[in-house]
């Protein structure tokens, strides 16, 4: 059996008294691409928000390469080789292209012990060409002066998830980062992030809707119902679930 | 193509600053006393609301507490000039500074628990008024009388001696130690470290996701803001040659609020417009009690009704059109 990454284990989630996740126990093997789905409302953002440490869990523990991850603040997992991007892109909307993927180098140099002084107004050529690399990895070479908020959607989400390969992550956690896309943009995004984790050797968790997405990228798959894990194993397999067809994918 | 770019930048901004400084050279010259106190205390000033603007514009963070910092400047330098004469000046700047650099990080951690806008605005209020009774309250502070007779130092580096006790000449030191600490601003702007506070401004989760302490950077952001003013302040003791505990007073926090909208908070020199502007009413309507309040507030509301980018966002926006009406007629005449 592969190396363990990403282990939940019992997770519980409420807002107030509304309970949102259940006992809920997953685990994301180095190299895989592990998929989330589930109806609205199932409790996938919140498993997602618990995992990446945007809110903490009431009970049970996440646990990143082998070591108790539960109450890490966020930007402390970053720094340890979590990647994450949102649902709806997040990015510094007053910034070109270029100077969003600057911040993103920067920060990561600095995670990575490196010392920038503060007063250094334009960055070395080095951190410059990294910028230039990684807009080209994703695409967006001749987009480097836009403006961020000028961009369309669709580059929008991919300049973020540049950014969040600016970090080298060990680990990519998407939450449905083909929402808001048109059909050919979701291909292309699909073949970008299988491209990206299999060069880098990253291991892949997303939630998704689209079951193009879902089958296209998936080594693992995970079926969440009401806060409760329902199946989780080989797509093929979980697609065969009887309980999985009847609350899920009979209505695709 | 990007160093160029940063070098053209750090270039304008270094012409301008020799400009005001060769300026306010050259001002004792052609003014009289009256005046050259008011240009001391406007070189402070415009310390004061570039290092507010450094926490509004940059770190995106409403101070309601800056007086505080300024106070602690004040009053740390006319205490140890009052108890401590043979303390080099120098050395009392300094101590000021990191006295507000440590108000600041014990203010902000408290405060910044609660960073959402209002909330942290309010806290750091709150902080500054029990500055003011604690000044009231203490015998060493002088009480609600203050201190006074606080001497203008003479400063000895080395082979150097520069005496600032007797007339303008502590003007001379007040204007290069600002143009200093301007100098520093800028830097911490428009450096690594701003364009990290500019993110967080922006979409602080999304810095929270890259790896950024975004909490601490704050924190950072308040104590240099904090050391700053504290050091702007300690100017102004040996300035004014008396200090109340007014100075620590939430009406002192509104002065780097007033500058900064005033002159037009996106602009780096802003709050330096600001202040200049402002000196200027005071001046003019000094014979007249109350007249200063009642044009303050009404150039303020002018300027927050019609003018939101301040009175140097209506200077850039009329540039821009007579820049594009010159293009414009070029094109036609082409």
């Amino acid at each position: 059996m592969a190396e363990i990454l990403l282990e939940a284990l019992g997770i519980y989630k409420g807002y107030g008294r509304i309970p949102v996740l259940k006992n809920v126990s997953l685990t994301i093997e180095r190299g895989e691409s592990h998929v989330v789905i589930g109806p609205n409302g199932a409790g996938k953002s919140t498993l997602f928000k618990v995992l990446t440490g945007e809110l903490y869990p009431s009970a049970g523990g996440v646990f990143f390469e082998g070591k108790d991850v539960t109450r890490t603040p966020a930007w402390q997992r970053a720094q340890r080789g979590f990647g994450r991007t949102f649902q709806v892109a997040r990015v510094f909307q007053h910034m070109s292209a270029r100077e969003n993927m600057l911040i993103a180098v920067e920060t990561a140099e600095r995670s990575r012990g490196a010392w920038i002084p503060p007063w250094r107004l334009a960055p070395t050529s080095a951190l410059e060409a990294r910028v230039a690399e990684l807009l080209e990895d994703v695409g967006l070479a001749d987009r480097a002066a836009t403006v961020a908020s000028e961009l369309a959607y669709g580059d929008r989400k991919r300049l973020e998830l540049g950014m969040t390969l600016a970090l080298q992550p060990s680990l990519l956690l998407l939450d449905e980062p083909t929402a808001g896309m048109s059909q050919s943009e979701r291909k292309a995004s699909v073949d970008l992030i299988a491209r990206v984790t299999r060069r880098h050797g990253i291991s892949l968790l997303l939630t998704e809707h689209d079951m193009g997405v879902v089958f296209g990228l998936a080594t693992r798959l995970t079926v969440l119902h009401y806060g409760e894990v329902i199946a989780s194993g080989e797509p093929d397999a979980v697609r065969e679930d009887a309980r999985v067809r009847e609350v899920y994918l009979g209505h695709e | 193509m990007m160093p160029a770019e940063a070098r053209a930048a750090r270039n304008r901004f270094l012409a301008t600053l020799l400009c005001v400084v060769v300026a306010g050279a050259i001002f004792p010259s052609v003014a009289n006393r009256g005046l050259v106190f008011i240009a001391g205390l406007l070189w402070i000033n415009v310390v004061f609301g570039l290092a507010f603007n450094l926490l509004f514009a940059t770190g995106g963070i409403l101070s309601f507490g800056q007086a505080m910092f300024y106070a602690v400047g004040a009053y740390a330098a006319s205490v140890l000039s009052l108890r401590l004469p043979e303390l080099p000046f120098l050395w009392a700047l300094l101590v000021s500074g990191l006295a507000g650099a440590g108000l600041a990080v014990v203010a902000g951690t408290v405060a910044l628990r609660r960073s959402e806008g209002v909330y942290f605005a309010v806290l750091t209020l709150a902080f500054g008024e029990l500055l003011h009774i604690v000044i009231t309250k203490s015998t060493l502070l002088g009480r609600n009388d203050g201190l006074n007779g606080i001497r203008r130092p003479v400063i000895d580096i080395g082979m150097l001696h520069l005496d600032f006790s007797a007339g303008d000449a502590f003007y001379y030191f007040i204007l290069v130690v600002c143009a200093f600490l301007v100098g520093v601003l800028w830097m911490v702007t428009h450096g690594a470290f701003g364009r990290a506070l500019l993110a967080i401004r922006q979409e602080a989760q999304r810095a929270e996701f890259l790896g950024m302490p975004v909490q601490r950077y704050r924190l950072i952001a308040f104590a240099i803001s904090g050391a700053i003013t504290a050091v702007a302040g300690a100017l102004a003791a040996p300035w004014l040659q008396i200090v109340t505990p007014d100075l620590a007073r939430w009406s002192n926090s509104t002065n780097p609020i007033l500058f900064t909208l005033l002159g037009g908070s996106g602009f780096f020199w802003g709050p330096a417009a600001g202040a200049a502007i402002l000196s200027v009413v005071f001046y003019t309507t000094r014979t007249l009690a109350g007249i200063a309040d009642l044009a303050t507030g009404g150039m303020l509301l002018v300027v927050v009704l019609s003018l939101p980018g301040g009175v140097l966002g209506l200077l850039n926006a009329v540039r821009q059109r007579a820049t594009r009406r010159h293009s414009g007629t070029e094109a036609a005449d082409g």
